[in-house]
C-alpha cells in the first residue's frame, strides 16, 4: 500500500489505518527462506528450487505469503503441492484446448508431473499461468527429489483430481451441457477441485510428524473445509465468472422455482438472469441459498482446526476459512456482488490474519459473522429459517467447546490460569462439583503417596488382575467360608446333636 | 429408529386424542403395531381418527374406570401424554396432573391386572427446571428441579414426574421425556397464540434485542422419542434383573430438535407462513421494547386484568419466556435412545403453516367467537 492511499485512508478510516499500522508492526516478519540456516528446509541453494519459488509468487498472490510460513520443510513441500495442481488447472482452464487434446493431458498429468524436463507450451496465449507449464521441468526436478513420502501423497491427490477434472471437461464438452445440476455435482466438482487439496494437506501433516498420524485418515473434516473455501469463492466470483461462460452454481439453488415464485417470477432459465435489472430480489433470494449451503460446512471447518496442533500448520488453515467466512458475511444480502468483484478490506484482512491463531478466536470469529450474517436477514428471504438455524449451530459450537460460563482469568503476578464460573449459569453446578471430587481424589492421592509409598490406587491393581487370578483367588476364598462353615456345623452336630 | 415391535405388546395411549398423543398413536400405527389404544377425555374429531385405533373416553381421575380400559386393552405399554395446555387455572393442573398422574400409576398396578402393565412413559416438560433463567446448552443433570416451580403448571408436572421416576421398580419401569416447546399440525397453543398476536398487529413489535436461542421440536420427534424410550425400558423377563442404574429405565431425557433458532426469528418466520407482509417482518422496522419496560407494562397489565376482570396476552410470563434463552444438550438421548430428529424444522413449520391454512385457522376462528359467546 502506498503512502498517499495510507493517508487517504487515516482520514477515512482512522481504525482501519490503526489496525493496518499494527499489523506492520507487530505481526511476525515473513520467513526468510534465503537465509543459510533455511537452506536445508527451503531448498533455496538449489536453482531449480529456486525457480519453484519465484513461479509460487508468480502463480499464488494469496498464498505464496502463508505458504512460506509453514513449519521447517512442509514449506517447500506444500509450495510445489501447490505448483503441481496449479500446472493441472492451467490445462483444465484453458477453453483454447480442444476436448481430445485436454483429455490425454489431464488424464496422464500425475506422471508428467514426475517426467523429468516435461514442458507444455501449447497453452492459449491468455492463460495466465502458461509460464508455468513451459517451466514445468524445475517442478519435475523438486518432486523428484522429494522424500517419497510426500511425494507419493502428491502424486496420489493429483490422480484423483485429474480424474475428476477430466470427467467434468468431458462431459461439458461432449454434451454442451454448461450447468452444474444439482446439488451433488456442485459438491462432487467442489470435492475434486478443493476438497482434495484439503486431504492431500491433511496426509502431509501428518507425514511430516507435525500433527497427529490418525489426521492424515480423519478426511472427511479436511474435505469439508476445502469445499467451503471453494464454494465461498464460486459465490465471490459470480460475476466474473458468469462473464468468461464459466458456470459453478448448480441450478438446483438458483434455478429454484420458490425464489422466483417469492418474487412473482418464474424460475431463473439462465444464470446471467441474476445481474439484470428487475431480478434483484430473486437474485439475492439465490444468494441466500448458495450462503446456506455454505455455512453447512462452517462447524466441520471449526471441528477440524481443533484438531491441530501445529502452530504454522494451524495459521496456514485458519487464515483461508476466517476469510471465507469474512467473504460470505459481505456476499450475503449484497446486490454489488452481481455488479462487480467484491472483496474484504485490506484492513479486516489484517485483523483476521493477526486474530486467526487459535481455535478459540476463530470460533469467535466465525460467531461474529454469523451474527453479521443473521443480522442482515430478512423473513421474507425463503432461506430465512435456515440461515437463522446455521447460525445458531455455531453459536452452539461455541457453547459446547468454550463455554461461557467459564472465565478464565490470570493474577497479576502472571501464575497459573485460574476457572471462575459463573454462578447463575446451570451448569456451574455440576462444573463446581466435578471440581471439588477432582480436589478431593487428588488430596487422597497425595496422602496415600506421603503415607510411605503404599499402593496409590489398590482398584485399579484389582480391575488388572487376569480374570482366571480372579476367579482363583475367589474360588479359593469360597472354599475356606464354605470348609469353616461346614466344620462349624460338624462342631455343633458333634456336641450338641444328641441334646 | 426404534428396534422392531415383538407383536404380543399393547400400547395404551393417554391423551391420545391430543396433540403429541395423537403422533404417538400415528407412529405406532405407521410401524405396524396392531394393538394400540387411546384414553382420553373426549374422542377426536371423526376425520382425526386414525384407523385401527380403539378410542376410550374417561376421567384420568377416575380409578376403576382406568382399570377398566387397562384391563379390557390389555395394554402392556403405557403413554401417559395427559396434559392441560398452560394459561389454565391452578386447580386444573393440580387436578389433572398430580391427582391423574398418581390415579394412573395406581391403576397400573391395580391387582386384577396381575402386573400386566410393566412399561410407563411419562411426558414431562422442559419447563420443570425453568426458573426464569438463562439456559444454555444444559443437560438433564445439570438442571435441578426447583423447590417451587415458576407456576402452577411447571410446579405440577415437576411433582407428576418426580412421582413416577419414583414408582420405577417392583415389576414396572418408568422413564420421563422433557420434550421443549412442540410445533407441527394440530398444535393447539404456538400457531393460535402467534395468530392472535398477528391478528392484533403485534407482530411488528419486538421484546428484548432478539439474541436469545431458543429450542423447539417437531411433535412427531418427540413421539419418536417415546417410541425409542419405550423399547428400551427392560422386557418384561430382566425387569428387576438390572440393579445398577438402567441406561433408560428411571430415567430423564431433553427431546428438542437440537437446532436452537433465535426466539424471534421463529415467531417471525411463522407470521410470514401465516400471510403477514414481508415489510411488516422487516426486524429492522420492528418497534423494539426493550425488556424491562415490557415487564413493567406487563405487571400493570396484569394488574388491570385481576382488577377487572378480561385476559391479556401481556403477561411477564410471556415476556420472560419471549426473552430468555433456553436451549439443552441432548446428547443422552441420543446415546441412550438412539434419538435422532427425524424432521428438520423447516419441515416442521411448513407442514403446520399448511395445516393451519387449510384447518387450523378456522379453528382457530370457532374458538375465538365461542371465547367470545362466554364473555
Amino acid at each position: 500500500m502506498g503512502v498517499v492511499s495510507m493517508l487517504v485512508l487515516l482520514l477515512t478510516h482512522p481504525l482501519e489505518f490503526r489496525t493496518l499500522v499494527q499489523y506492520k508492526l507487530w505481526h511476525d516478519a515473513e520467513r526468510d527462506i534465503t537465509a543459510p540456516e533455511e537452506i536445508k528446509n527451503s531448498g533455496w541453494d538449489r536453482k531449480t528450487m529456486r525457480r519453484c519459488w519465484e513461479l509460487l509468487d508468480l502463480t499464488s498472490r494469496s498464498f505464496s505469503g502463508v505458504i512460506k510460513e509453514l513449519e521447517d520443510d512442509l514449506a517447500r513441500v506444500v509450495c510445489l503441492f501447490y505448483l503441481v495442481l496449479r500446472g493441472l488447472d492451467t490445462i483444465e482452464d484453458d477453453m483454447t484446448l480442444p476436448d481430445g487434446k485436454k483429455q490425454p493431458l489431464l488424464r496422464a498429468f500425475h506422471d508428467y508431473a514426475v517426467t523429468p524436463d516435461w514442458s507444455f507450451s501449447e497453452n492459449g496465449p491468455d492463460e495466465k499461468d502458461r509460464q508455468l507449464l513451459v517451466e514445468f521441468g524445475v517442478v519435475s526436478h523438486e518432486l523428484n527429489l522429494l522424500n517419497e513420502k510426500y511425494r507419493e501423497i502428491i502424486i496420489d491427490i493429483t490422480k484423483k483430481m485429474e480424474t475428476g477434472m477430466a470427467d467434468y471437461a468431458h462431459k461439458a464438452a461432449t454434451t454442451g451441457e454448461v450447468y452444474l445440476e444439482t446439488v451433488d455435482d456442485y459438491n462432487l466438482y467442489c470435492h475434486y477441485v478443493a476438497g482434495l487439496v484439503g486431504e492431500g494437506l491433511t496426509r502431509l501433516w501428518s507425514a511430516s510428524s507435525k500433527e497427529a498420524s490418525w489426521l492424515g485418515k480423519q478426511l472427511e473434516l479436511a474435505n469439508s473445509m476445502g469445499i467451503m473455501l471453494q464454494k465461498t469463492n464460486i459465490i465471490r466470483d459470480y460475476r466474473e465468472d458468469t462473464d468468461q461462460r464459466r458456470h459453478f452454481w448448480p441450478r438446483e439453488i438458483w434455478g429454484r422455482e420458490l425464489y422466483g415464485k417469492a418474487c412473482g417470477h418464474p424460475a431463473f432459465k439462465e444464470m446471467k438472469e441474476m445481474y439484470l435489472p428487475g431480478n434483484e430480489k430473486q437474485a439475492l433470494w439465490a444468494l441466500s441459498g448458495m450462503v446456506v449451503d455454505v455455512l453447512g460446512h462452517a462447524v466441520d471447518s471449526l471441528d477440524y482446526l481443533r484438531l491441530l496442533k501445529n502452530q504454522s500448520v494451524f495459521n496456514f488453515c485458519a487464515i483461508p476459512v476466517t476469510m471465507a467466512m469474512a467473504t460470505l458475511s459481505l456476499c450475503f444480502m449484497n446486490y454489488d456482488m452481481f455488479q462487480k468483484h467484491i472483496k474484504i478490506r485490506k484492513a479486516e484482512a489484517a485483523s483476521l490474519i493477526m486474530r486467526s491463531t487459535n481455535p478459540r478466536d476463530v470460533a469467535y470469529m466465525f460467531r461474529d459473522y454469523a451474527r453479521k450474517i443473521h443480522a442482515k436477514a430478512v423473513p421474507e428471504d425463503p432461506s430465512f429459517m435456515q440461515i437463522s438455524i446455521a447460525c445458531g449451530k455455531i453459536e452452539q459450537w461455541c457453547e459446547h467447546y468454550y463455554p461461557s460460563f467459564v472465565q478464565m482469568t490470570r493474577s497479576a503476578t502472571g501464575g497459573a490460569a485460574t476457572q471462575l464460573f459463573d454462578p447463575s449459569d446451570a451448569r456451574t453446578r455440576i462444573a463446581q462439583a466435578a471440581e471439588k471430587r477432582d480436589h478431593e481424589l487428588h488430596l487422597e492421592k497425595r496422602a496415600r503417596e506421603l503415607n510411605g509409598g503404599a499402593p496409590v490406587d489398590n482398584r485399579q491393581r484389582a480391575e488388572q488382575m487376569p480374570t482366571s487370578e480372579l476367579f482363583m483367588y475367589l474360588g479359593a476364598a469360597f472354599l475356606i467360608v464354605f470348609g469353616s462353615a461346614m466344620g462349624a456345623v460338624w462342631v455343633l452336630l458333634k456336641y450338641y446333636g444328641d441334646a | 429408529m426404534s428396534d422392531e415391535p415383538a407383536p404380543e405388546i399393547r400400547y395404551l395411549v393417554l391423551g391420545g386424542a391430543g396433540f403429541l398423543g395423537s403422533y404417538i398413536v400415528q407412529a405406532l400405527i405407521s410401524r405396524g403395531d396392531t394393538h394400540v389404544a387411546v384414553f382420553d377425555l373426549r374422542e377426536p374429531a371423526q376425520e382425526d381418527k386414525i384407523e385401527r385405533v380403539s378410542y376410550y373416553t374417561g376421567d384420568i381421575c377416575n380409578l376403576d374406570r382406568l382399570v377398566d380400559v387397562l384391563k379390557e386393552t390389555g395394554a402392556n405399554v403405557v403413554f401417559h401424554a395427559v396434559s392441560p395446555i398452560h394459561g389454565l387455572s391452578d386447580s386444573i393442573y393440580q387436578r389433572v396432573n398430580v391427582d391423574g398422574t398418581k390415579t394412573l400409576l395406581e391403576a397400573c398396578r391395580h391387582p386384577s391386572l396381575s402386573g400386566n402393565v410393566f412399561k410407563f412413559v411419562y411426558t414431562s416438560s422442559t419447563g420443570v427446571t425453568w426458573r426464569a433463567q438463562d439456559i444454555v446448552g444444559a443437560t438433564e443433570e445439570q438442571l435441578p428441579i426447583p423447590e417451587n416451580g415458576y407456576d402452577m403448571y411447571h410446579h405440577t408436572k415437576a411433582v407428576a414426574e418426580k412421582m413416577v421416576l419414583e414408582a420405577d421398580g417392583d415389576g414396572m419401569r418408568t422413564v420421563v421425556i422433557r420434550p421443549g416447546g412442540m410445533i407441527g399440525p394440530r398444535d393447539p397453543q404456538l400457531l393460535h397464540r402467534l395468530a392472535a398476536a398477528l391478528a392484533e398487529k403485534k407482530h411488528k413489535v419486538q421484546i428484548g434485542n432478539n439474541t436469545n436461542l431458543v429450542d423447539w421440536v417437531y411433535a412427531g420427534n418427540v413421539a419418536d422419542a417415546h417410541l425409542a424410550a419405550a423399547d428400551r425400558l427392560p422386557s418384561r423377563k430382566d425387569l428387576d434383573a438390572n440393579t445398577t442404574p438402567h441406561p433408560v429405565a428411571g430415567q430423564v431425557f431433553i427431546i428438542t430438535n437440537g437446532t436452537p433458532m433465535l426466539q424471534w426469528d421463529f415467531s417471525r418466520l411463522v407470521w410470514r407462513a401465516l400471510g403477514a407482509s414481508p415489510a411488516d417482518l422487516d426486524p429492522k422496522k420492528a418497534t423494539k421494547i426493550p425488556r424491562w419496560l415490557a415487564l413493567f407494562m406487563a405487571t400493570i397489565a396484569e394488574s388491570w386484568c385481576k382488577l377487572n376482570g378480561g385476559h391479556t396476552e401481556l403477561t411477564k410470563f410471556n415476556v420472560i419466556y419471549s426473552t430468555t434463552t433456553q436451549w439443552y444438550n441432548i446428547d443422552k438421548a441420543r446415546h441412550a435412545l438412539g434419538y435422532q430428529p427425524r424432521v428438520s424444522l423447516e419441515e416442521a413449520a411448513a407442514m403446520s403453516a399448511k395445516w393451519w391454512k387449510e384447518r387450523g385457522e378456522k379453528e382457530h376462528k370457532a374458538r375465538q367467537a365461542s371465547r367470545r359467546k362466554l364473555l
